[in-house]
């Protein structure tokens, strides 16, 4: 048994190496860019399809030769940890995309020379180091302040917030903060709705529902997740639940504000296309934040729940 | 080829910072035969505790012996619960490795970046295997030694002959205290040792863990069941085939299937070899 196990493991390095081999020789100048995508997400996936099609639209008419590797980790951090490696060691890509925290947090240390560009990253100085200079990108944090305003004027009777969000998330957890500070100086009080997974969201959102005026969520995946469940709970009890997402719009939620990460997509692009083809260098461009798109309201929701 | 050169030595530093780990499943899985689930509990414990001490500017060294420290204490917790509750084996790691999740969340939060720069790799950033392939020889050896003494002989008998211990005069629940405690420590120093390689510490690093340990424990006991050498090419055999399957370009979304394909073929050749599997 030790000789057929000998044979695979032989077989198996000899089939890598050769297929390494095959790989390094072609010959023609390619520009090759390498996509590292935290997990398969509609959200994440618009960002990806956007920056492809965005940088088709810049290279297409010249019709160069160049192509994207494209690496998703599936949600875990091993897989993350293992594909960030193999886009790494890979010398021909000029160019690195990565498609959320937790990507850029793999890839980040790692690869301190050739520029990355994040998309879908809250807060990228939590992330990485202030002195790393090839990192930018497009943030998706979404303006609380505005956010705040836009609920105040729409709904004035409410006077105790409900933030729902998953603490394990940290994109979550930053941004409740900054609604926090915003509510604080308006004068309204908030508690926190913390959910860590699926099976609890129906108990802890009927708990919280007895004692809020209305439910507001950052953008948060749990709460993406389980977003229908939540907006049938908040029907029933008749208070209003908040999004910062607008494709959470049709789950039943009764206001929507948020960022698009098409958007963001296509914004990641044009800086790859800065970088890349008018040699800008990465360090002086700034990261970039999506502007709010218009709020989404539903008017029936709005006028079964009596607010005025 | 320095594009190989570079893959393979990703390679052989992710497999062997992953031999405590095997170390750790060796013992628990293999010489106390209790199946410990709390493994993934000690992995992010050590990595919170290495992570937060990191942030707050302490020394590396520090960091990892008071990981470890954590590690035992989650061992001897779930000792507990088997020794004096006569909860199940299985059970126990269970609920150990749910509470932790919590725990481990209050310590660190959902991620932390820690950077690579105080980390004990400091001097060596390009050449991190010399000093894993140092301390992981070391930790064999050290481990190995253990085994050949008295008390790490009346360990592995906890296992395989409990009768002879009460025979003797000594109570099994300390030892399998004793070997909890040493194999959740040694994972809580894999899971700080994986914090300071990648620079950053998330929540979500420890889900999955026990895979890649079983998966490299088998791998390692392809030659032999006892405590050999072989323990130390196991997960480098296995982070090697999940590189290959990177390489290859084919969907990443079988990597899991693809993982439990190579469970069956290791134990459908032991089985069929040995007449018996080790899982």
């Amino acid at each position: 048994m030790k000789k057929i196990v000998l044979g695979l493991l032989l077989l198996a390095a000899g089939s890598f190496i050769t297929f390494k081999y095959k790989y390094s020789q072609t010959y023609t100048p390619t520009i090759k860019i390498g996509i590292l995508q935290t997990a398969s997400h509609p959200a994440l996936d618009a960002c990806r399809e956007e920056f492809i099609k965005e940088f088709d639209s810049y290279y297409k008419p010249v019709n160069p030769f160049y192509e994207f590797i494209i690496k998703n980790g599936e949600g875990s951090i091993m897989n993350l940890h293992t594909a960030a490696q193999e886009l790494q060691s890979n010398t021909d890509i000029k160019l690195f995309y990565v498609i959320a925290t937790p990507a850029l947090q793999t890839l980040a240390p790692l690869e301190t020379e050739r520029p990355i560009i994040f998309a879908a990253v809250t807060d990228p100085s939590q992330v990485i180091d202030a002195d790393q200079k090839n990192v930018t990108g497009v943030k998706d944090s979404i303006d609380t302040n505005l956010i705040i305003e836009k609920v105040i004027k729409t709904f004035p009777m409410a006077k105790k917030f409900g933030l729902i969000y998953s603490p394990s998330e940290i994109n979550s957890t930053i941004l409740v903060q900054a609604f926090k500070k915003a509510l604080t100086s308006n004068g309204l009080t908030y508690t926190d709705v913390t959910i860590t997974s699926d099976t609890e969201v129906s108990a802890s959102v009927t708990h919280a529902l007895s004692q809020v005026d209305l439910l507001l969520a950052p953008t948060d995946n749990l709460v993406a997740n389980t977003a229908p469940l939540i907006a049938q709970l908040a029907q029933e009890y008749k208070k209003p639940f908040i999004v910062s997402d607008l494709t959470l719009y049709n789950s039943g939620a009764t206001m929507a504000l948020g960022i698009s990460y098409h958007t963001i997509g296509r914004e990641a692009g044009k800086i790859a296309h800065e970088i890349l083809k008018e040699n800008k260098h990465v360090s002086e461009i700034p990261y970039q934040q999506t502007a709010m798109e218009p709020e989404k309201i539903n008017k029936t929701l709005y006028e079964h729940m009596n607010l005025q | 080829m320095d594009m190989l050169i570079l893959k393979l030595k990703s390679i052989i530093e992710l497999g062997l910072l992953f031999i405590p780990l095997v170390i750790s499943l060796f013992i628990s899985s293999r010489l106390l035969r209790f199946d410990d689930l709390s493994t993934e509990g000690s992995f992010g414990i050590g990595g919170a505790f290495a992570a937060v001490l990191l942030t707050s500017h302490y020394n590396a060294y520090l960091a990892l012996f008071i990981s470890i420290l954590g590690g035992m204490a989650v061992g001897a917790i779930t000792s507990l619960l088997y020794c004096r509750l006569h909860i199940k084996p299985l059970m126990s790691g269970l609920i150990v490795t749910t509470g932790l999740f919590s725990v481990i969340l209050k310590i660190a939060g959902a991620t932390l970046h820690c950077g690579t720069k105080e980390t004990i790799f400091n001097n060596l950033m390009h050449h991190k295997y010399i000093l894993l392939l140092c301390s992981m020889i070391c930790l064999f050896i050290i481990i190995r030694w253990f085994l050949k003494t008295r008390i790490g002989f009346l360990l592995q008998a906890v296992g395989d002959n409990p009768y002879m211990l009460t025979t003797l005069g000594k109570n099994p629940h300390h030892f399998i205290t004793l070997g909890l405690v040493i194999s959740n420590g040694l994972t809580a120093l894999c899971g700080a040792l994986f914090v300071q390689y990648t620079g950053f510490f998330s929540l979500w690093s420890q889900v999955g863990i026990l895979i890649i340990g079983m998966v490299g424990l088998m791998l390692g006991e392809v030659f032999t069941k006892y405590f050999s050498w072989s323990l130390l090419l196991g997960p480098i055999v296995y982070q090697g085939s999940l590189a290959l399957t990177f390489a290859c370009n084919f969907d990443q979304t079988w990597n899991k299937l693809f993982t439990a394909f190579l469970i069956i073929s290791i134990l459908a050749i032991q089985h069929h070899y040995k007449g018996t599997t080790y899982a």
